[in-house]
């Protein structure tokens, strides 16, 4: 029996309790430890006959014929894990199984959701050592049960994201432990006879009613996405309306057909840039240990610095080189998507975030990157990939970020989006007959309807409170409904959250008022710290909170975290609390998070902004710009900025000064010049007022000219023309006395620019005039940088004058310069060679820019620049066709495959090739090697008119 | 290279006139519109091309430009019977390339030099200059060119 089972199969699947813990804190021992799991699960399985279809990172999927060789495999594996010698570093398997019908399909793949998901949510719902089994199972196995081993009935149990409650059963195996903690994720079907259950206990909570339409749609979405179709799936809705209830569903049927969530959840009150991502990163890397050894370490390194916690485990990996921030930000990008892409080469993949609403630009940015790339991904790669996303329509018009985002996916049609709406009467009526086990009464459902109007959380909640306010209540196994004309229901959602938190007792709402402004996830650490409670009083309060259901305690984060149910709640207690006790309690909180979390820049920055205390809201804002900054997500160090400034007072205006700077550099960035140009103004305003030199102004008004040139707006540019020549003409009068230096010298360079960078016409006398005198400076300075900024200046010049002889000279000049040691910029120092290749080839020079072009590639690979590496490969291959050494020219085309192959998603890889083909169609036609030469000329129409590119960029890429 | 697909090549390349790169100038994008027109022995379209392209590669100093101008200019004369000045710019193309050491293109000049020299019915002539073009059109592995070289060389 060695084929796959089909028909009825039983399931067993199993998952490595607490694995990325034991992964964190074993990191030299985690391999061999996870091969010693490995061979023991496979071995037991496999002598029982046992198929082992799916391993995912430590979790393994098997299929059996028959019931008896599940169980049997089951407790071989847990008896040889028991007695295997793990030392301090002890693995324990928790084990679920599950008798059901599955089918095969074509691909290889069960097709069987209602019985996958059933084995998989059993197995999650144990613990470590233990083994789960279905009524199903047991029906089938309880007359063979092998010697000594028994079968403890653990009563019905609603699993999670599944309709029907299931019969737990739980195996009990000789000299091996029996007794565990209550199971996972569930909530008890309370039997109508057992006492000693609460009314609020009774209420079944978080099924999925009345979205049947929606899930159809969703699931579509998701076929799709196996079939290799990368998709972005967007679901909104308002506040309460089940957007994270109906993603659950979406992603139970995902693991079900083998594929791996990763999540990243989004806080209103911020967090540290990619901080979702960064979850995300760590979860691939905890479920797949072996995959970052196989990354290169460019890649890996730039993982690391989106989480930056994965740093202490490979400290041995250095960061990237510094490069320009444009390159350099879709170099980290093109990391997460070729992390994304090897996953999903492995396994489907869904990356899920929740409340997108309150993501930071850079995430949302690299998530518009990754849905782009998929779909461009398309033609070589069936990346199965789908994006996720929750977020709250009502609070689109703040999320400024997010609404970008949308659009640019909609028009791209990158994306599905499912817009939850409320629940109709007849579905409130099907929610309210789940949640009560029982047909609710017309009256009944009239009032909640009317009030609540449709709203799934509204009608969760105030049901809730009717039964804390003991007006719906449970006797004589039936629930006994109020009438509605007596009955005074919350007139909103606030009302009813309000309304519950203050039934608890005292201690339990301060400590969870206290928890609110932590926000909506909270460590029991900091929330000790900042309470007045001593520590068993605030564990009472947390878990009468609990019992209240208005916070979970949340599994595999490490530490002791809760979670407030649904993020509206800590809302409400936020908005419930009065000013100045708001301030004191941010106070406390950020003490305790300076004291327990002094990295963590982004929350102090915020709760001591809210705490008012303007001295360390300043400094952590301007830790976390700088945070923000070095990992080229400027949004955030912008907003951190602006933070900062407001708390900056009168007195202190050299810090104004440096702040302003700081936040004009970064919207310079950006492009957004026009804001940056006021501030640079102001700061220099500011500075006239102090005894600052003169250099610091220079460096200011350079500042501002290059902002002018910069601007993407016409209308900007325009607008600020009078300024920028205002600022022209001061900075010149302000150089006109000074002894030569490196500022006045930068300055010249941009006026130079400024004369026709972005303008018509341009005025080319001008720019020749200030280049030209920024040359002479530069020279009597006898610096490098500075006359190799002069002479770059001089070149633009050249080249619009048709002076290309001289262009070559100076570059040529600018090479020799760039050899001198105080030129460290790797980075420019390709760019340099670059443009002295370009500029021989220019003139006809091929082998003369043959030797700059190599040098430029050594380099370019030495840094990992792969985007520069691409451009010189393109020019070299150019130069060798122009010179017939059509072999080198193929030879050229190996190296750019050899990239294309460990990278297969990288666009530039995409644009070059476009070109790289073309050329090597033409070689092969000379050669009369005609159906090589159409192929390959097709595939380079393919990858541009494929990808974003149009017949026209074809053509004009391809005139070969 | 049919007629249909000389004029999708010269569709393309005065797109890419309109849309050029930065790194693509124009006296690349002449240059080949001046080399595409003589190997169509389209005159008119030489007319228009060629001195564009002798004018630009002058000016950038081009050294392989300016042979192909040479080569388009020769087979220029040559289609409107100036005989004499063809064959001396072809020559003047064709030491262009020896210095650049372009075996294509010294193949390609060379051929074009038979073909003036089969036109005046001076056969030996044509025979040299297939013959060489023939070995350096092998020589590179020009498979389609030195075929074409062989079909001449069995004419003459």
């Amino acid at each position: 029996m060695n084929s796959l089972p089909t028909g009825t199969v039983t399931f067993l699947f199993t998952d490595i309790e607490g694995s990325t813990k034991l992964a964190q804190e074993h990191p030299d021992k985690w391999e061999s430890l996870r091969e010693r799991h490995h061979a023991i699960l496979k071995s037991a399985i496999e002598s029982h006959n046992g198929y082992i279809f799916q391993i995912i990172g430590d979790a393994f999927c098997a299929a059996f014929h028959t019931a008896g060789d599940a169980l049997r495999a089951a407790v071989k594996s847990q008896v040889d894990l028991h007695h295997e010698n793990w030392d301090d570093a002890p693995i324990k398997v928790r084990m679920g199984i599950h008798t059901g019908k599955a089918e095969i399909k074509d691909d290889g793949q069960y097709q069987g959701y209602i019985s996958l998901s059933r084995v998989q949510r059993l197995m999650s719902a144990g613990h470590g050592g233990q083994v789960l089994m279905s009524l199903a199972t047991q029906e089938l196995v309880h007359d063979g049960l092998p010697e000594g081993v028994e079968l403890r009935d653990m009563g019905e149990w609603q699993l999670k994201d599944l309709i029907r409650p299931m019969h737990i059963y739980q195996l009990v195996i000789p000299e091996l432990p029996a007794d565990f903690s209550p199971l996972r994720s569930t909530l008890a079907v309370i039997s109508p006879d057992d006492q000693g259950a609460s009314p609020l206990e009774r209420i079944v909570r978080g099924k999925l009613v009345g979205r049947e339409r929606e899930l159809a749609e969703a699931n579509l979405c998701w076929q799709r996405t196996i079939a290799g179709e990368g998709q972005a799936l967007l679901i909104s809705g308002e506040p309460g309306v089940g957007k994270t209830r109906f993603t659950r569903e979406l992603l139970t049927l995902a693991i079900s057909s083998g594929a791996i969530v990763l999540s990243g959840e989004c806080y209103a009150e911020g967090g540290a840039p990619y901080a979702p991502i960064a979850q995300i990163i760590q979860d691939v890397f905890s479920q797949f240990p072996t995959l970052p050894d196989t990354l290169p370490t460019y890649i890996l390194a730039d993982l690391i610095a989106l989480a930056p916690v994965l740093r202490a485990r490979y400290a041995d990996v250095q960061p990237n080189p510094l490069m320009d921030n444009q390159t350099e930000q879709e170099r980290i990008h093109d990391s997460l998507i070729e992390l994304c892409t090897r996953v999903s080469l492995r396994t489907p993949l869904v990356l899920f975030l929740d409340d997108a609403h309150w993501a930071d630009p850079g995430t949302l940015s690299l998530l518009r990157h990754l849905a782009r790339r998929s779909r461009a991904a398309l033609q070589k790669t069936r990346l199965r990939l789908l994006i996720t996303m929750t977020y709250r329509e009502v609070e689109l018009d703040e999320a400024r970020a997010l609404n970008e985002i949308l659009l640019d996916l909609n028009r791209e049609r990158l994306a599905t989006r499912i817009k939850l709406t409320r629940l109709n009467k007849e579905r409130t009526r099907d929610m309210l007959t789940v949640m009560f086990a029982e047909e609710t009464t017309p009256d009944f459902l009239e009032g909640i309807y009317r009030e609540t109007e449709g709203n799934p959380f509204f009608i969760e909640e105030v049901c809730k409170a009717l039964i804390e306010a003991g007006k719906l209540s449970y006797s004589d196994g039936r629930w006994h409904h109020p009438s509605m004309d007596e009955v005074e229901i919350p007139q909103s959602l606030r009302l009813a959250i309000q309304t519950r938190v203050s039934r608890l007792q005292t201690h339990a709402q301060e400590a969870l008022t206290l928890a609110a402004i932590i926000g909506r996830e909270f460590d029991f650490e900091t929330l000790l710290r900042s309470s007045d409670q001593d520590e068993d009083r605030l564990i009472e309060s947390l878990e009468a909170a609990a019992r209240s259901q208005l916070i979970e305690e949340v599994k595999g984060k490490g530490g002791e975290k809760y979670s407030f149910v649904h993020a509206l709640i800590p809302t409400t207690l936020y908005e419930g609390i009065s000013g100045r006790r708001r301030r004191r309690a941010h106070e406390r909180v950020a003490n305790a998070i300076e004291a327990l979390y002094p990295n963590d820049f982004e929350g102090l920055a915020h709760h001591f902004a809210a705490a008012e205390d303007a001295g360390k809201a300043i400094e952590y804002s301007r830790r976390a710009a700088e945070r923000a900054e070095s990992l080229y997500s400027y949004d955030e160090a912008i907003r951190h900025l602006r933070i900062a400034l407001d708390f900056v007072e009168s007195h202190q205006p050299e810090l104004r000064c440096e702040l302003l700077e700081q936040l004009a550099g970064d919207l310079n960035v950006i492009h957004a010049g026009s804001e940056a140009i006021p501030l640079y103004q102001e700061a220099i305003t500011l500075r006239h007022g102090s005894d600052q030199g003169s250099h610091e102004t220079i460096r200011l008004y350079r500042k501002i000219i290059e902002a002018a040139y910069r601007m993407n707006r016409r209308a900007d540019v325009q607008r600020l023309e009078p300024v920028a020549q205002e600022i022209k003409e001061a900075g010149l009068k302000l150089v006109e006395d000074q002894p030569p230096n490196a500022e006045t010298v930068h300055l010249l360079a941009a006026i130079s620019r400024h004369a026709w960078l972005n303008r018509t016409p341009q005025d080319w006398d001008s720019a020749e005039r200030y280049a030209r005198r920024a040359v002479e400076i530069a020279e009597q300075l006898g610096t490098p940088i500075e006359i190799s900024d002069a002479l770059s200046a001089l070149n633009s010049v050249y080249g619009a004058r048709g002076l290309f002889r001289e262009r070559v000279d100076v570059e040529l000049r600018r090479l020799e310069l760039s050899r001198d040691a105080r030129f460290t910029d790797t980075h420019k120092r390709i760019n340099i060679l670059y443009e002295a290749g370009a500029t021989l080839v220019y003139v006809g020079e091929y082998a003369k820019a043959m030797p700059h072009l190599l040098e430029a590639e050594k380099l370019a690979l030495q840094i990992q620049d792969l985007d520069q590496q691409l451009t010189v490969l393109r020019v070299q291959a150019h130069c060798l066709y122009q010179m017939d050494q059509w072999d080198r020219v193929i030879k050229i085309e190996e190296k750019w495959r050899a990239l294309e192959k460990r990278y297969p998603n990288f666009f530039k890889v995409v644009s070059a090739s476009c070109f790289q083909v073309a050329l090597n169609a033409s070689v092969h036609a000379r050669r009369g090697e005609m159906e090589q030469a159409a192929a390959l000329r097709e595939e380079s129409r393919a990858i541009m008119v494929g990808t974003d590119g149009t017949e026209e960029q074809f053509a004009r890429d391809n005139y070969y | 290279m049919a007629e249909g697909e000389f004029a999708l090549v010269r569709k393309y390349l005065e797109i890419a006139l309109n849309k050029m790169a930065s790194w693509v100038g124009e006296h690349d994008l002449y240059a080949m519109l001046a080399d595409a027109a003589a190997q169509q022995r389209d005159e008119s379209a030489l007319q228009h091309y060629a001195p564009l392209a002798e004018e630009l590669a002058a000016r950038y100093d081009h050294k392989l430009y300016q042979a192909i101008a040479h080569r388009a200019w020769g087979v220029a004369h040559w289609l409107t019977g100036q005989h004499t000045e063809s064959e001396t710019l072809l020559n003047k193309a064709l030491e262009l390339f020896q210095q650049l050491d372009t075996r294509w293109q010294i193949g390609r000049t060379l051929f074009e030099l038979g073909e003036l020299a089969l036109s005046r019915s001076e056969n030996t002539a044509a025979h040299e200059h297939f013959s060489r073009a023939l070995d350096a059109f092998e020589e590179i592995g020009a498979l389609p060119d030195a075929a074409r070289a062989r079909q001449k060389l069995a004419a003459v």
